[in-house]
Order: C-alpha cells, then structure tokens, then sequence
C-alpha cells in the first residue's frame, strides 16, 4: 500500500497538479465549497434554520468565486500578463520562444513527457512551431545518461523555467487579487438574488414607520 | 533610475526562477490568507448599512478565520513536507523524486486543509474565542458606565448664583434686594432629584 501512495505522489500528473497554481486554487476552492458547509451543518450551537441558511449562502459563496476565478482572473492574469513578461525580459529565450502563454503551456506539458514517442504522439506537437518541435524531437536516453546530467544539473529538454515561473508569479498574483477583492464583491451582487430566488434570503422585519399615522386627532 | 530598474528586473528574473523551480501550492494560499485577513475586515468596517458593534464583530471574527487559515495551512505543510524524507528513504528514492514527493504532500496538506482542518478548528475554537471578547467588552462597557455615573453626580451643579448682578437686581424693589442679599450663597452640591421650588 505505501509502495502505492509513493507511486502516486511521485506520478508526473500529480506533480504538475499540485506546482500548478491555477489547478492547486481551483482544487482548494472546489474543496471549500463542500468541506465549509459541510462543517456549518455539523454545528450543534446554532439552531437548523440557521444552520441550512449559512450552508447554502457558504457554497454559493465559494461556487461563485470559483466560477468568477476560472472564467474570469485566469484568462486575464494567467495568460494575457506573458506580453508585459516579454517586453521586460527583451534578451531571454525563455520569453522570446514562445508567441503567448498558451504556447508555452503546451510546449512545457510535453516537455515534461520522458519518452520521444509520447511528445511526438500527442496532437499538441504539430501545433507547435519548427524551433520548438526541434527542442522536443531528441532521441531517449537511458538511466544512466540522465543520471549524470541531472549530477551536472542540466537539462536535456529544455522548459525554460523562468517563463514557467512567470506564468506562476502572474496566477499568484491573480488569485489573490481575485479571490480577495474581486470575486467577494462580484459574489455578493449576484448571491442576494440567488438566495432569494431559492426562498432561503432572510425576511427583513416589518418597518416601524409604516404604522399608520392618525392625523384626524 | 537605470540601477532601479536593474534591480527590479533582476528581483522579478528571481522570482520568475524560483518559482518555475520550486512552485508550492501553500505559496498562493498563504497569500490569499494575508490579504483576505486585511481586505476582509476592512471592506466590513467600510459598510456604512450596518451598525458599529456588529461591524466591529463581524470584522474580528473574519480577521481571526483567516488568522487560523494562515496557521492551518502552514503548520500542515510543514508537517507532509516532514513526511516526504522518510517516505523517500524507504524506498531509496532520488534528490527529484523527494523533491516531487514533498510538493504533492504539499498539494493535500492544502486540500485537507480547505476541506476539514480550517473548518473543524474554526468550529471548536471561533465561539469561546468571540465569547471571551464579547464578555471583555461588556465588563469595560459597564465600568465605563459606572464611572460616567460617578463622574455625573459631582458634575450636576447647580450653577453659582451671582446675587450682586445689578441688571437682576434693578427690577426687584428696596425690601426684595435687602432679603436676598441677606441669604447665603447658593454654591452647594445637592441631588439631581432634589427639586427647587417645587
């Protein structure tokens, strides 16, 4: 069994899962939204009116944020901050191989792949231009060659790590600004309605000033 | 201006490095942690709908949850990071593979976190906390109270009468001036309750 938690932890999908941010939020956000209201219902000091209204309003909360997240903070932070990332480092091939953040992303994911034959396999390949199909058409090479390039902390395909790191930098960057400023306000515009239409908004009590006024006194 | 720039972008090529080496999901998290504990609170204190002291709880209780979302997710990646070494020792694993191995403990020390931990110590540790501060803030607001009451009673003294000014002497007649000036002054303390005249 540990030989198959080992297994797990050091398989290449998990790894790119758990040192990609977008994907690490994401996760954590989709979790929220059940652990949180999960917990909520669980809470014996609070009456169950109480506690199903809190419920609901947390997964809508996180739900919404998670939306306004993918649909809206990637897009622009992820992908449109690698231009400004290309104008700043004018002198680096780490920037300047690549057109955007999208083909960088796709070239890194075969980069990744330690067989010749699965990067030329996958259809990404042929989507990507000469210079860079040249950098992931190289031929295997056994343990042993690896071994020693990774003792000469070299690499044998290239991933261009700064361009990585900057696509990184730019989500963090993002989701704090998104998911601490954005997504809260956004939410709470559309969460009222919401509740309201689902007949969970809480009733205001009657106002004090519409008693009628006897003014024939 | 030049060495300036030099400097920030040589900060950002560092960061770009470091982070496309050795990205760690707690990283972002973290952030996410500090910032909503200072935005949060502040966004409430700057609704202008609700009243002061639920403004002032609400704000408080949201700070303390980020406050103990901090904590959670540091103290549990510390943890799984921990777990890695011996894991990999095991089964004689490579400086990579540990490395990947504590990045993915990382990764479900946070989801547990977001799932379980942060909403279980929230739950056994948010109310006798608010309770401890409420009650605190209840006792300084009665002792308050007790000395404003205090500080009242000298207070509420009725003003010195100035039985020599000539412009409320000159309507009363000769009779009339020589009984009031014949009484003691009026300069002593007495109860609110007390009524004059009455």
């Amino acid at each position: 069994m540990l030989q198959g938690v080992f297994n797990l932890l050091t398989n290449p999908k998990m790894v790119a899962t758990a040192q990609n941010t977008k994907s690490a939020v994401s996760i954590e956000t989709g979790l929220k939204a059940v652990g949180r209201p999960a917990f909520t219902m669980m809470d014996n000091n609070v009456d169950e009116k109480t506690k199903k209204y809190a419920a609901t309003k947390e997964f809508l909360y996180q739900a919404l944020c998670l939306g306004i997240y993918m649909l809206l903070i990637i897009p622009v932070f992820k992908m449109k901050t690698f231009g400004i990332y290309k104008k700043i480092f004018k002198d680096m091939p780490d920037f300047q191989k690549f057109k955007n953040a999208k083909e960088y992303l796709n070239y890194f994911k075969l980069a990744t792949m330690e067989k010749r034959a699965d990067r030329i396999k996958d259809p990404i390949f042929k989507q990507l231009p000469e210079h860079l199909q040249k950098d992931l058409d190289k031929p295997d090479l056994s343990k042993e060659e690896l071994r020693k390039l990774r003792e000469q902390k070299k690499e044998y395909i290239p991933k261009y790590i700064h361009a990585k790191g900057s696509i990184e930098f730019s989500s963090i960057i993002g989701s704090i600004v998104g998911l601490t400023i954005l997504a809260p306000e956004i939410s709470h515009l559309v969460l009222h309605p919401i509740m309201k239409a689902i007949g969970m908004e809480k009733k205001e009590p009657p106002e004090k000033n519409s008693e009628h006024i006897n003014t024939k006194v | 201006m030049g060495t300036e720039n030099d400097m920030l972008k040589d900060g950002l090529k560092r960061i770009c490095y470091g982070l496309g080496k050795n990205n760690d999901p707690v990283f972002a998290v973290l952030g996410i942690a500090v910032f909503k504990g200072v935005f949060r609170p502040l966004f409430t204190m700057m609704d202008k709908d609700e009243n002061p002291q639920t403004k002032k709880y609400a704000a408080f209780r949201e700070g303390l949850t980020e406050a103990i979302a901090f904590g959670s997710y540091l103290g549990t990646s510390f943890v799984a990071k921990a777990l890695a070494k011996p894991l990999c020792k095991k089964f004689n694993a490579s400086e990579e593979l540990l490395h990947k191995t504590e990045k993915s403990l990382s990764f479900i020390a946070v989801c547990l976190c977001a799932v379980a931990i942060i909403p279980a110590v929230c739950n056994v540790t948010l109310k006798p906390i608010m309770d401890s501060v409420q009650k605190f803030q209840k006792t300084k607001k009665q002792l308050n109270e007790t000395q404003k009451t205090n500080l009242d009673i000298k207070e509420n003294v009725v003003p010195e009468m100035n039985v020599n000014k000539t412009s409320e002497l000159s309507v009363l007649s000769e009779n009339s001036k020589k009984l009031l000036l014949s009484v003691p002054k009026l300069n002593s303390v007495y109860n609110a309750d007390m009524k004059v005249g009455g």
